[in-house]
């Protein structure tokens, strides 16, 4: 079949290209230039991942998800593969033993081949990175001194980024509720904070040693009771509920937790007032950018799968992808990826120097990051939707990777405030888009009145 | 609000019967399905099997076309498009699965029992349609995509199964095959044959106790985990000569146009269902922290709107569809070329805005539409899952673009 000789074989036909291209790569779109805006060793860890992909996922990609029907032992394994090829340390300071591979670029290229291949397997690294950023950026020295040289260690060390609440689901990334809308609260007492409330859906609850815990200090305060507290687990007070049973992404984990007077150090908190929201903001907006990423290199999963098929498949004589027909299809396919895999590079390339693009948190950077992961979702939804068109009955079958990538790419398009308020972030960049403005309209909504 | 005040459709002839067999199917649905959706999958036999034999034995739908002189219920072809359509919308609404196997069956009795010629066959079958205490659960083995080994070709796809005539029947053989909507489970299979020696395709059916059928392992697929995958070896297995049950196309279009129409029906069903999902997420969810409801949100009522729009539109088709069959069998053109094509455009169109509502439905409700424990992200999965069934959608449109302008050579 198809996508079988494709996993045994090249990884198949690719879309981009770097210095050790292959010569079956030559007729493929030559993305070199990406390869001009990162530094060189950033270079260099993002074609160990590539071949890391290729050989110790692309193999087993199907039944890593099969195993997470079991005891998930094999997604572990291959996490813990990529412990020891250094990916849980890359991110981290280099004092601290890390490779301080911190360019948002990088971190979506990275991103961009895991999609192709297995998305979610790599969700317990990735979400640790996401979660240790706001410590790294606010230079705080206690969660590093106390956790970062776990994670430059050779055994798997999760962390956690914990933001969505049963109350509301995109109500932390509404800029305009300005932290009214989380219900986690976290109270000083003495040199400790004592958290309390509840967390749905963040990647890796259940799983991690440590969380990075939006909540509020006060609601009244705005952005500056707006606190990113980390906790280690086990700790008094913690409880888990269970994992969720989901569509599709089924080899990372989510589910809910409780916080019941959970007691951390003062120190723990990010940073301080007003800076904490601006380290979430900028958390969201590079999460925004590498959810892009994912999303680019899904829809390339889809297409490599998609033009092997139609390689491979013949109808009325010739080859699938030499029927006009096909080939337009196919053509939509790689017009849709190219587009959105260079969307994502300028705008990870922007957020990656603010001293020519303005700062990283900005309505302006907001409304990219978001253009880019809206456009990129929506159209991986569009091509593994094509793709599965392509291939017929066959595409629904789960002997190829289609069905799968369509499946695991929802999810992306519904994260980080899904499709509707990732829209209204869009706007923010073009002019002052207040959702909450005060006009009569709305009042009169608000209110129900008949005025 | 009843379904059809909520979503009128033109009764046209559809029977109080229809819609009380509706609503009684509805009702042990709900009781026998949705309230059990979530264990179900883990427990196919306990569960589905029970539900099924009462979906499909109890309420007499698997033997509905059938004869009365043959134990059936006799129900007038005519009329039994509405009742088709009435009944898997229901069983669609409770599990897209349910009413894709019924789809299957209801559209082999109504060419079955619509044949001309002598009914030797149907008296043999007669009792399996009849049987009270198994659901009859039938799979098609139909032409598929692309070519490959030496199978013969049937309007560019290639047949699955080879039959040989012998004295005694038909000899069939066939490897990799694969049964729509499933192998697994199927008690009976309905195969379009390439016949050795001839140019005609024979359209045979073949017991899934026959001697020489081999079943596979179970494979999985996107969605519809009622009707379980597997491909079939066929190695000389041998039917009688009255398992044929027709030659040419004309009757292997009509049952593609019922099929079809239970699709769409199923299609329908989902969105029903998906609706009664966002209704209740609407009317009890409440965002933004301003204490508004859901649906009062200017921004997400709009697209439950839009769903509200496509759902409405995707119950007309699946009725205007049967409306088309009844008419057709009255005046006897069964199985043209033009309800064909119809029926084609009208299934293609119903499932994909089914997709895509049941896409902006899921956008709406986020992870929760994702999670299995919302139940939406089932229709999601299996209608996306029908809608690969029915082919690919280009290849639709070029069947299309030769009926409505005689386009050649596609």
């Amino acid at each position: 079949m198809a996508a079988r000789s494709a996993d045994a074989g090249s990884g198949g036909a690719r879309g981009r290209g770097d210095a050790g291209m292959r010569a079956a790569d030559l007729e493929i779109l030559d993305n070199r230039y990406m390869w001009e805006l990162v530094a060189p060793g950033d270079r260099l860890f993002i074609s160990m991942i590539r071949d890391f992909v290729d050989r110790e996922v692309m193999p087993i990609r199907r039944q890593l998800e099969e195993s997470t029907r079991g005891d998930f032992s094999l997604v572990r394994e291959v996490q813990q593969k990529l412990v020891r090829m250094g990916f849980q340390k890359a991110f981290l300071p280099a004092e601290y033993g890390g490779w301080n591979l911190t360019a948002a670029l990088t971190y979506c290229l990275v991103l961009d081949e895991f999609g192709r291949g297995e998305p979610a397997c790599v969700a317990a690294l990735g979400g640790g990175a996401w979660a240790m950023r706001p410590a790294v950026f606010a230079g705080n020295r206690r969660v590093l001194d106390d956790f970062a040289h776990r994670f430059c260690g050779d055994e798997l060390y999760v962390a956690c980024f914990a933001m969505t609440e049963p109350s509301g689901g995109c109500n932390i990334e509404n800029v305009d509720l300005h932290g009214r809308g989380i219900h986690t609260r976290a109270r000083l007492e003495g040199d400790e904070w004592v958290l309390d409330g509840s967390k749905v859906w963040p990647t890796n609850s259940g799983i991690s040693d440590i969380y990075c815990v939006v909540c509020n200090t006060d609601p009244s305060l705005g952005d500056e009771g707006i606190a990113l507290i980390y906790v280690p687990v086990p700790i008094e007070g913690f409880s888990f509920g269970r994992f969720e049973d989901k569509a599709g992404f089924r080899a990372s984990r989510e589910g809910d937790f409780q916080f019941d007077g959970v007691r951390v150090p003062r120190e723990y908190r990010a940073a301080g007032p007003g800076e904490d929201a601006e380290l979430l903001h900028d958390n969201l907006i590079f999460a925004r950018l590498f959810s892009a990423a994912w999303a680019v290199g899904i829809a390339q999963g889809a297409f490599d799968d998609a033009l092997a098929f139609a390689r491979e498949k013949v109808v009325a004589g010739r080859p699938l992808c030499q029927h006009s027909l096909a080939a337009n299809l196919l053509a939509d396919m790689a017009i849709d990826i190219q587009v959105g895999r260079d969307s994502y590079v300028n705008a990870a390339y922007m957020y990656d120097h603010p001293e020519s693009y303005g700062s990283r948190v900005s309505p302006q950077m907001l409304s990219r990051s978001t253009l880019t992961k809206v456009f990129c979702s929506d159209m991986a939804v569009r091509v593994t939707n094509l793709a599965m068109e392509l291939m017929g009955d066959a595409g629904g079958d789960a002997s190829y990777h289609v069905e799968k990538l369509w499946r695991d790419n929802k999810i992306i398009q519904l994260w980080e405030g899904g499709v509707q308020l990732g829209k209204l972030d869009v706007a923010r960049g073009y002019y002052r888009y207040e959702q909450f403005h005060p006009n009569s309209l709305y009042e009169r909504m608000r209110g129900g009145g008949s005025g | 609000m009843k379904d059809q005040e909520l979503f009128p459709f033109p009764r046209g002839r559809v029977q109080e019967a229809d819609l009380s067999l509706a609503s009684s199917l509805r009702e042990m649905m709900e009781r026998e399905v949705a309230a059990k959706r979530l264990e179900m999958k883990e427990d196919y036999e306990g569960l589905l099997r029970p539900a099924l034999r009462r979906a499909l034995c109890e309420t007499g739908l698997q033997r509905m076309m059938w004869p009365q002189h043959l134990g059936g219920e006799g129900h007038e072809l005519h009329l039994a498009p509405y009742t088709v359509a009435a009944a898997l919308e229901q069983l669609g609404r409770a599990d897209t699965g349910l009413a894709v196997w019924a789809a299957c069956g209801m559209s082999l009795q109504a060419v079955l029992c619509g044949r001309a010629e002598g009914d030797g066959l149907c008296e043999r079958l007669a009792p399996l349609f009849r049987d009270e205490g198994d659901p009859l659960l039938i799979s098609f083995i139909l032409p598929v995509y692309g070519e490959g080994g030496d199978g013969a070709l049937w309007q560019g796809r290639r047949l699955q199964v080879t039959a040989e005539r012998t004295d005694k029947g038909w000899r069939l053989n066939g490897k990799a095959v694969r049964p729509l909507p499933g192998g697994l489970d199927a008690g009976l299979f309905g195969a379009l044959c390439a016949v050795e020696g001839e140019k005609e395709p024979a359209f045979l059916i073949i017991p899934g106790d026959v001697q020489g059928l081999k079943r596979g392992p179970r494979l999985r697929a996107t969605g519809l985990s009622a009707c379980r995958q597997a491909e079939l070896d066929l190695d000389e297995a041998e039917v009688p000569a009255d398992a044929c049950a027709w030659r040419g196309d004309a009757e292997t279009r009509r049952l593609f146009c019922w099929y079809r129409l239970g699709m769409a029906a199923a299609a329908s069903g989902a969105l029903l269902a998906a609706h009664g999902i966002i209704a209740e997420w609407g009317d009890n969810r409440v965002i933004k922290g301003q204490g508004r409801l859901f649906k009062n949100n200017p921004l997400t009522a709009s697209v439950m709107g839009e769903a509200a729009q496509e759902t409405a539109v995707v119950r007309l088709l699946a009725y205007d569809l049967a409306e088309m069959l009844a008419e057709a069998e009255m005046r006897g053109e069964a199985g043209s070329e033009r309800l064909e094509a119809y029926s084609l455009l009208l299934a293609h169109q119903a499932l994909a805005a089914a997709e895509r509502v049941l896409h902006r439905i899921m956008e709406l409700m986020a992870s929760a539409g994702y999670a299995k424990e919302w139940q939406l992200e089932r229709y999601w999965r299996d209608v996306k899952t029908v809608q690969c069934q029915l082919g690919c959608v280009e290849l639709a449109r070029h069947a299309l673009a030769r009926w409505f302008f005689g386009s050649e050579g596609l």
